[in-house]
């Protein structure tokens, strides 16, 4: 290569050299601006970081504000609840004391009702022919008016049992015969004093037993026959029919059921008020100048009462021409627990309305009664005597005791549950524990609502129970079939 | 087209033929860019065809030949100067396949004005592969003596079959077959 060449050569080195160092000059200066960009970048970077933090803290501190502030407020939540909650409470425990309260007031009451219903129709017998019409008249509104206070307070009871949900039904066996000699035993001074014909129908296919809630079916039962009276002029008639009834089941078939019609030729009630009349506190007229009286609660009860006991309570009515109340009962009521047992009980009596008295029923028996109400013990004494039974008393359980103890003789016990020193529980008790007087019949009597009561005496082994006020009849009629008439 | 495939053009005109051809070519291309080339800088690819060309007139070699020497040449240059690419790499399809996702990207970041070919390897099993070029330059030839440079270092015998493709132009588009057959 010559000299021009290495020149040449030397020259486009030196050339490339130079182009090298220009771009990588660039390249220098491209850098050292990034580098200040970035610096400016980190910077505004950083400054934001500050603003930001700063914000952050500033939201921190409003934050913790918000959450002071929500503590206070779950506090004075808290507290509203707490307050709430012992509202809650004292309501409770007042709603309680009231429950106790009208349960204690249906109690008193009841037990001075029994004595005055029992003694009004000893009078009504008028045994020593010497009360005059008029006298007889007066006791019989006496009776009526007491059997009236005695629904009332029922009915409230009721109603406040339905309001807290509490209204139950207790099904048991029991005979048909109960229920129509109470009706019957309840209804007849009344319909003496309004002039009304009442009767009592029953089909010949009727069995002897049902199985329903004795205690509900008889209020029903009451309501509507208080209200058939109540709605029908002087004269007319008031009729309880008992059947078998067509039942018709959800699916297709059908079954029979029982069926109550309590049919009068009264007033009526128009149509637009038929289902009025089932609402609580509703009646048919409801103005202040209203011609009828009462709470307007029985006939909601009732049909709640029929709804619970699996049946119907139905209404058919023409103004001017009377009411039907139809209380229909499912397929289950003919069907007793233990038919075989029932079939010592069965009886072919014919019944007779109208009230006649029975002739004396009883072989100068005695009884040992058992109460600490003197006036409940002398209006049962009165009628028991009257039905040719001897009656000795006891004012509580120890005392009952004592006489057992001296007096071998007695045949029955008729006792009171609720007495001072010793209760009804305890001294039949006491009574099942001795070897003598195990098979001695112990019907427990008694102004308690509560159905429990019932299993309680039965399960301390009481061989009846009766609930005061106790109709005339059905006491003599139980009180019959323990001393083996 | 990047600087050091002018230089390293140069430097093997030098190694394989002399100084005198290579100022001979330089002479003969007359090269607007009157041949001072550096790694860094940017030259249009126009140069190093003109250069081939010369280069083929000088030497009496094909120009087909040339590039694809070239291409071997300008790989084992590569592997020298970025030996860190072949870390873990067990054969040559596998280095191929790293080409367009990682290599490429790579020079991207170095050079955001590079505008390297478009690459996209189907792996048909252990031994074969398709790969595809594309580029707005016309340098199939070239990417198969790279190709060849690649089998070479990995010390791998591989058959190269070349279909070009319509493309932009001649040799901006071909699909080669590779079958490693040692």
């Amino acid at each position: 290569m010559d000299a021009e060449a290495w020149k040449k050569r030397y020259q486009r080195e030196k050339k490339a050299r130079k182009a090298a160092e220009r771009i990588a000059e660039d390249k220098t200066r491209e850098i050292f601006y990034r580098n200040q960009e970035l610096t400016v970048l980190a910077e505004s970077l950083e400054e934001q970081v500050k603003a930001r933090t700063s914000e952050l803290e500033q939201k921190n501190v409003s934050l913790k504000e918000n959450r002071d502030e929500l503590k206070k407020k779950q506090a004075m939540l808290q507290e509203a609840n707490k307050a709430l909650e012992e509202k809650a409470l004292e309501l409770e425990k007042v709603s309680q004391y009231k429950s106790e309260f009208l349960a204690n007031v249906s109690h008193e009451l009841r037990t001075p009702l029994n004595s005055l219903m029992i003694l009004a129709t000893l009078l009504l017998e008028n045994s020593d022919g010497n009360l005059t019409e008029e006298d007889l008249h007066s006791i019989s509104i006496i009776y009526n008016n007491a059997n009236e206070l005695l629904e009332i307070i029922e009915d409230i009871l009721d109603m406040s049992k339905a309001e807290a949900g509490e209204l139950s039904v207790h099904e048991e066996d029991l005979r048909l015969s109960d229920i129509r000699l109470s009706l019957k035993d309840q209804f007849h001074p009344l319909a003496m004093e309004k002039k009304l014909n009442f009767s009592i129908e029953c089909a010949d296919d009727l069995p002897e037993w049902v199985h329903t809630d004795r205690k509900r079916l008889k209020q029903v039962l009451k309501n509507l026959i208080s209200n058939a009276f109540k709605f029908t002029p002087e004269e007319g008639n008031v009729v309880l029919s008992i059947s078998k009834s067509v039942w018709n089941t959800d699916d297709q078939y059908t079954s029979e059921g029982l069926r109550f019609d309590v049919i009068d030729t009264g007033i009526g009630i128009p149509k637009e008020k038929q289902e009025t009349i089932f609402q609580m506190f509703k009646q048919a007229d409801g103005s202040t100048s209203r011609q009828y009286g009462g709470t307007g609660l029985g006939l909601a009860i009732s049909r709640k009462l029929a709804h619970l006991m699996g049946g119907d309570l139905r209404l058919e009515s023409e103004v001017d021409q009377g009411s039907t109340f139809s209380l229909v009962l499912p397929p289950e009521a003919l069907l007793t627990d233990e038919p075989l047992d029932h079939l010592d009980h069965v009886e072919n009596e014919f019944f007779l309305d109208g009230g006649k008295e029975e002739e004396k029923s009883f072989d100068n028996e005695t009884i040992l009664l058992v109460d600490d109400d003197l006036r409940n013990s002398f209006a049962l004494s009165c009628l028991l005597q009257k039905q040719g039974l001897n009656v000795v008393l006891a004012e509580d359980g120890s005392q009952a005791m004592e006489m057992l103890n001296e007096d071998a003789s007695v045949d029955l016990v008729l006792m009171d549950l609720m007495m001072p020193t010793m209760d009804g529980y305890e001294a039949l008790g006491q009574i099942r524990s001795r070897v003598d007087l195990r098979m001695l019949p112990v019907v427990m009597l008694t102004a308690s609502a509560a159905p429990e009561d019932e299993r309680k005496c039965r399960a301390a082994g009481a061989d009846d129970y009766l609930s005061k006020p106790v109709e005339t009849s059905l006491l003599l009629d139980h009180l019959k079939r323990w001393l083996g008439h | 087209m990047k600087g050091i495939i002018f230089t390293e053009f140069m430097e093997m005109v030098e190694d394989r033929f002399s100084e005198d051809v290579a100022e001979e070519i330089l002479e003969l291309a007359d090269l607007p860019s009157g041949g001072s080339y550096t790694s860094l800088g940017t030259y249009s690819h126009a140069e190093v065809l003109n250069l081939v060309t010369c280069l083929s007139k000088v030497s009496g070699v094909r120009v087909e030949d040339l590039v694809l020497a070239f291409g071997e040449y300008l790989f084992g240059r590569f592997a020298d100067v970025h030996a860190d690419f072949f870390e873990n790499v067990p054969g040559s399809l596998d280095f191929m396949m790293k080409v367009e996702d990682y290599i490429h990207i790579e020079v991207q970041k170095l050079y955001p004005e590079a505008t390297p070919p478009k690459l996209s390897c189907d792996r048909i099993n252990e031994n074969e592969m398709m790969l595809h070029y594309a580029s707005h330059r016309p340098f199939a030839p070239l990417a198969k003596g790279l190709i060849q440079g690649c089998a070479a270092w990995f010390n791998e015998t591989i058959e190269v079959s070349q279909e070009d493709l319509p493309g932009t132009g001649p040799g901006t588009e071909a699909r080669f077959h590779l079958v490693k057959v040692a």
